[in-house]
């Protein structure tokens, strides 16, 4: 029987040094046009499951369950875990986990409005941050 | 690794059933979140996305069976002065936090928080 996927991060986080990804994702969401640019950040336990390998379930399994109503069963604690994924490979997994599929999968517009960058490109002075763009 | 089933764990006075414990048990955490939304240390979050000012989302990698769960929330240590932490926009997926800034300070105060609830 498969573990229950919080047991296996409870086991790993006791096994695996957290990893600091060198990349972060640039995105604006098309449905709040006025909100400033975000930046997603993978978490380092999380990214260190990735690249294990035989911790985090299969990406199909997250996006079935965003069509499943809130107290019913959930696919993706339950799944069998996949194999190690290289860096680029688990940056495009937290794409499609964490960022809504307006974003990444259904705009038609002509902006740029998603970038995988490495993390230096990401300003320091934070003075103007409600005013972050995508570069186009 | 190895499993213990038991219904009940005691210390030879007294007796509480494990679902005590496993109900009782923090399903995610976050430490010390700065502006940037890089945490000092997490558990169950796979990412946190920095949506503007003093503003996170912290979406976890095991989701919480409904958005009823409970965060335990506050301003982290480094904070130098009273902060507000506001929980909310909170679904199975993930939470948002936003850290107020008073006025005469520019900086924004890292956040703690502690997810209670049951999980997917």
């Amino acid at each position: 029987m498969t573990q229950h996927l919080w047991d296996r991060l409870a086991e790993a986080k006791s096994r695996l040094e957290p990893v600091q990804s060198k990349y972060r994702v640039l995105f604006e969401d098309p449905r709040e046009p006025d909100e400033p640019a975000k930046v997603l950040v993978p978490d380092p336990n999380w990214m260190a499951c990735a690249l294990a390998g035989g911790v985090l379930p299969p990406i199909e399994t997250y996006q079935r369950d965003r069509l499943v109503p809130d107290g019913q069963p959930k696919e993706h604690p339950y799944a069998e875990p996949i194999g190690a994924m290289t860096e680029e490979e688990a940056i495009e997994y937290l794409v499609m986990k964490d960022i809504d599929p307006a974003v990444w999968r259904d705009y038609e517009g002509n902006r740029t409005i998603l970038k995988i960058i490495p993390v230096e490109l990401i300003p320091s002075d934070r003075t103007h941050r409600n005013a972050w763009r995508v570069a186009q | 690794m190895s499993t213990i089933q038991a219904s009940n764990v005691s210390d030879g006075t007294t007796t509480v059933g494990t679902s005590y414990v496993v109900n009782g048990s923090a399903k995610a955490w976050a430490g010390n979140v700065n502006d940037s939304a890089v945490a000092s240390s997490s558990f169950n979050i796979s990412s946190i996305t920095d949506t503007g000012s003093g503003d996170n989302r912290l979406s976890f990698t095991n989701s919480m069976s409904a958005d009823n769960y409970s965060v335990v929330h506050g301003a982290g240590p480094n904070a130098t002065a009273p902060r507000n932490i506001s929980l909310y926009d909170s679904v199975a997926a993930s939470y948002r936090l936003f850290a107020s800034v008073f006025a005469g300070s520019s900086s924004v105060a890292p956040s703690n928080s502690a997810v209670f609830g049951d999980l997917a």
